[in-house]
């Protein structure tokens, strides 16, 4: 039996290899085949097809609308999108939501195509689906079905606006969230400043203070339901938390200087700011739960602008420590100390990003001001705009914008600068402003709003 | 006193000379005693007998020393003719290799001979023209090498030998060693001239060589007939023959010949007399040869005078015994026949060149947009394999991840972009040559992003 089993093996051997080799010879083997590589890149927005939703009413037609609207202004104003002139197109909304003609949209070279509708349900609340087509693929790229009151019309197109972005770039979006700023208001000489809140895209701002208190730097939690800011609300400079639920506002401990400069921790659980005393500013931190404050830094110099890792490992701040404000990195704990910038001029204001993989700063340098960006060891420091003033950068959710401040220069008699909110992407070339209805300064970017 | 002893000592030197006949010790002795000197007729009778047998011993002796002579002059005598037949061989060998390899492709073997025999191999397979090779197979890829240094001159020639060789693929990369193999095997070479002239038909270049061959045979073009009756398709060399001189007056002939001739002409050539002598455009060295080889070959030369390949042919012929000799030169000629294949712009017929890769990669780049703001950007690469129509236009792309990395969105994402940038309607159509389509009816592009952040 063994004999037989064997011979039946050796036999099949040689059939079992040419079947192989006839395999292998069929096919074209990978190195046969020519390559040719590609390295010249182009960096042109992917033009997108954003058919209004269709809707059974005109109101949910009217709904629709303003839904790619919204859609259409998020994805524009990331730069990495150019939404189609709706006259363009050849298919209609209503039988794209059946099923898009592929050489319709190819016809108008639309790369993605967004097809979807708008219906109410029994219980007043508004349904939402859509659906992301490659074009050139003739594929479903992703699609949602959303259930929202009618009023949160707004979020939900900032989420159908996530949802194609994530999945277009590979990177979660940054639409759905908020923008904490300083309204200002009033002449130059006394401007009234108050806590403000809004979407990214400057819709539905709201008041939070009444401005009888200079209020700056306002800090987003990562819950976004809370702020900390520094104001000198009760006469003594002191850094303040916000319930943006419930308005309650508390001032974040007792000392005997001025503490401000505020920032929660990744986890939320911390606050780290400075404390200034007899002219020194060291970095403090308070746990939120305990009320219990930390000295981290302790050289007699000026830290200040502390902000944590994402990964909480790590702090960023600024310091003259050195003889002119630089920007340095250390552990957590205080320890290692680095310096990680070497160019010329001051840096302030550093920021790390989201991502963790960069910083951004302020920086100061003969009469301009400029906000860049360095990698966490300092190299690579890239410049994304400049200006008469430019200050106070924030990072989108993603760590792909950079929201700041911009003033332009006022005219002999101090009349004319005006105060302005900008965002810029981290190549420097999609330089947005961020409309608001007055003056705006000192912005904080919230982390993607929970759904 | 002084004088005395000086007198006496004077007088002795006659007296020595009669000694020296051995005679005087005798005389002496008894004539001293009479104070007279007179030769006892005794010892001169004795002298006289000694005497009689001296002759016969110098007879003896100088006959011994004349066979000797003989001997020794004789047995030179005997070699004396091998001489001249060396030195004839060995310097037309010489002279002639190196004369064919300064004027034909000087510059070129040096560099080029060793390095780029490698690369003409792969282009050799894709070639499509390697069905026709195939026929005239006789398989020795290397001499097809060395008929092909005819087309040397003209630089697009030699590629498409390379081409031919590259039916054999294995063949190739041996060339540096074909070259005494070539030898053994005269018919060998013969074929692979075929081969060669099918490649260049792939060629726009070559292929109107091939056919003139075809042609010449019934006008009985003087160079033509005489390479093309070795072989029929070895007429293939004899066509790049005529081009050369035309590129290359005078060099360019001597050079081409030899390859060639070798083989083929050695016997055809005797046959062939060829009244016309343009010899003159062959360099001194050539000439010299031939009158020492005159004795062996004397019709050859005259033939060989006709044209230069006929004279290298010759050559080849007398000194095929010494096959070491002309395969060094062999082998070089192929390398640079290689060499000259995978010259840049060269018409390799199976590669695609650097500048037409370069020209189908901007064609797509300008569709090629990324996220320059992703997160590891200028680490993302791409593998897109794309089929062809054969009017150029991209049909189909697909995404290759050879990376493992079609779980990580970035990637997809950027992958996705690289995908779609061939079928954009300004980039759709590819700038594809019409003979490389076999080649590039299926390919992949490489999309990997440079000055990105």
């Amino acid at each position: 039996m063994m004999r037989r089993g064997l011979s039946i093996r050796l036999r099949a051997a040689p059939l079992a290899l040419a079947a192989m080799l006839g395999l292998a010879c069929s096919v074209p083997p990978a190195w046969a085949i020519e390559n040719i590589d590609v390295t010249n890149a182009h960096q042109q927005p992917l033009p997108i097809a954003l058919p209004d939703f269709p809707g059974a009413s005109p109101q949910e037609i009217e709904l629709g609308r303003n839904i790619t609207s919204v859609v259409s202004a998020d994805l524009e104003r990331s730069g990495l999108f150019k939404p189609l002139d709706p006259k363009s197109f050849i298919q209609d909304a209503q039988s794209l939501k059946a099923s898009p003609r592929f050489g319709d949209w190819r016809l108008i070279n639309a790369q993605e195509v967004v097809g979807g509708g708008v219906s109410t349900q029994a219980d007043g609340t508004l349904r939402i689906e859509f659906r992301l087509w490659d074009v050139f693929a003739g594929q479903q790229m992703t699609g949602l079905a959303l259930t929202v009151g009618q009023s949160d019309w707004r979020r939900i197109a900032h989420i159908i606006a996530d949802e194609i972005y994530k999945r277009t770039t590979g990177e979660e979006g940054y639409f759905d969230s908020r923008i904490v700023y300083i309204d200002e208001s009033g002449p130059a000489e006394r401007k009234v400043k108050r806590l403000a809140i809004m979407d990214q895209d400057g819709a539905q701002a709201k008041i939070l203070t009444d401005g009888r208190a200079l209020v700056l730097t306002p800090r987003f939690s990562p819950t976004s339901q809370e702020i900390t800011y520094f104001s000198y609300a009760r006469g003594m400079p002191r850094v303040y938390l916000f319930n943006i639920d419930t308005g309650q506002q508390e001032v974040l401990g007792e000392f005997p200087g001025m503490t401000y400069a505020p920032r929660f921790s990744p986890d939320g659980n911390k606050i780290i700011f400075s404390l200034s005393t007899n002219g020194a500013s060291e970095i403090y931190t308070m746990d939120l739960h305990t009320r219990k404050a930390t000295q981290i830094t302790q050289t007699g110099a000026i830290d200040t602008s502390p902000c944590y890792s994402p990964d909480s490992k790590y702090i960023t701040f600024n310091s003259d420590r050195g003889g002119t404000q630089q920007i340095y990195t250390m552990n957590a704990d205080g320890s290692d100390i680095k310096r990680i910038s070497f160019g010329s001029g001051r840096y302030a204001t550093p920021v790390w990003s989201p991502r963790g993989d960069l910083i951004a700063f302020t920086k100061f340098e003969g009469q301009n001001f400029s906000i860049g960006v360095m990698k966490p060891d300092g190299s690579g420091e890239r410049i994304l705009t400049n200006g008469f003033l430019v200050e106070g950068p924030t990072w989108s959710p993603n760590g792909r914008v950079l929201m700041f401040f911009r003033q332009t220069q006022s005219d002999a008699k101090g009349h004319g600068g005006s105060t302005r909110l900008y965002s810029v992407d981290l190549t420097g070339a999609n330089e947005r402003e961020v409309l608001t209805a007055r003056e705006a300064s000192d912005p904080a970017w919230s982390p993607l709003l929970p759904r | 006193m002084h004088d005395r002893p000086q007198a006496t000592i004077r007088k002795a030197p006659p007296a020595d000379t009669r000694s020296r006949v051995t005679v005087e010790p005798y005389l002496v002795v008894p004539g001293a005693a009479s104070g007279r000197l007179r030769p006892p007729t005794g010892r001169l009778q004795a002298l006289r007998r000694r005497y009689s047998m001296g002759p016969g011993l110098m007879m003896s002796l100088a006959l011994h020393t004349i066979i000797l002579v003989l001997l020794i002059l004789g047995l030179p005598s005997l070699f004396v003719k091998p001489p001249p037949q060396e030195v004839t061989i060995a310097v037309t060998m010489i002279t002639k290799d190196e004369l064919t390899r300064t004027t034909k492709q000087n510059p070129h073997p040096v560099a080029q001979a060793k390095p780029v025999e490698p690369p003409p191999l792969p282009d050799v397979k894709p070639t499509p023209p390697l069905p026709d090779p195939l026929p005239p197979p006789p398989a020795p890829p290397p001499p097809k090498a060395e008929p092909t240094p005819a087309p040397p001159p003209p630089e697009p020639k030699p590629e498409p030998p390379k081409p031919e060789p590259p039916p054999p693929p294995k063949p190739e990369p041996p060339k540096p060693e074909p070259a005494p193999e070539p030898k053994p095997e005269p018919p060998k070479p013969e074929p692979p001239p075929e081969p060669k002239p099918e490649p260049k038909p792939e060629l726009p270049p070559p292929e109107p060589k091939p056919e003139p061959k075809p042609e010449p045979p019934p006008p009985k073009p003087e160079p033509p007939k005489p390479e093309p009756k070795p072989e029929p398709p070895k007429p293939e060399p004899p066509k790049p023959e005529p081009p050369k001189p035309e590129p290359k007056p005078e060099p360019p002939k001597p050079e081409p010949p030899k390859p060639e001739p070798p083989k083929p002409e050695p016997k055809p050539e005797p046959p062939k007399p060829e009244p016309p002598k343009p010899d003159p455009p062959k360099p001194p060295p050539p000439k010299p040869e031939p009158p020492k080889q005159a004795a062996k070959a004397d019709p050859q030369k005259q033939k060989q005078e006709d044209n230069d390949f006929e004279q290298m042919l010759k050559n080849v012929a007398k000194t095929t015994p010494q096959e070491k000799n002309d395969q060094p030169p062999k082998p070089l000629r192929q390398a640079q026949t290689a060499s000259a294949s995978s010259l840049p712009n060269a018409p390799l017929g199976s590669r695609v060149t650097t500048a037409e890769k370069d020209m189908i990669a901007a064609a797509v780049s300008q569709c090629w947009d990324v996220d320059a703001g992703a997160k590891g950007a200028s680490d993302l690469r791409a593998v897109i394999q794309v089929e062809i129509n054969p009017d150029g236009t991209v049909r189909n792309t697909t995404i290759v991840d050879t990376e493992g990395r079609s779980s990580d969105p970035v990637w997809r994402a950027f992958a996705e972009r690289a995908r779609r940038a061939p079928l954009i309607a300004q980039c759709n159509k590819l700038p594809i040559p019409p003979e490389k389509y076999e080649e590039l009816k299926t390919f992949t592009f490489t999309f990997s992003p440079q000055g990105v952040l």
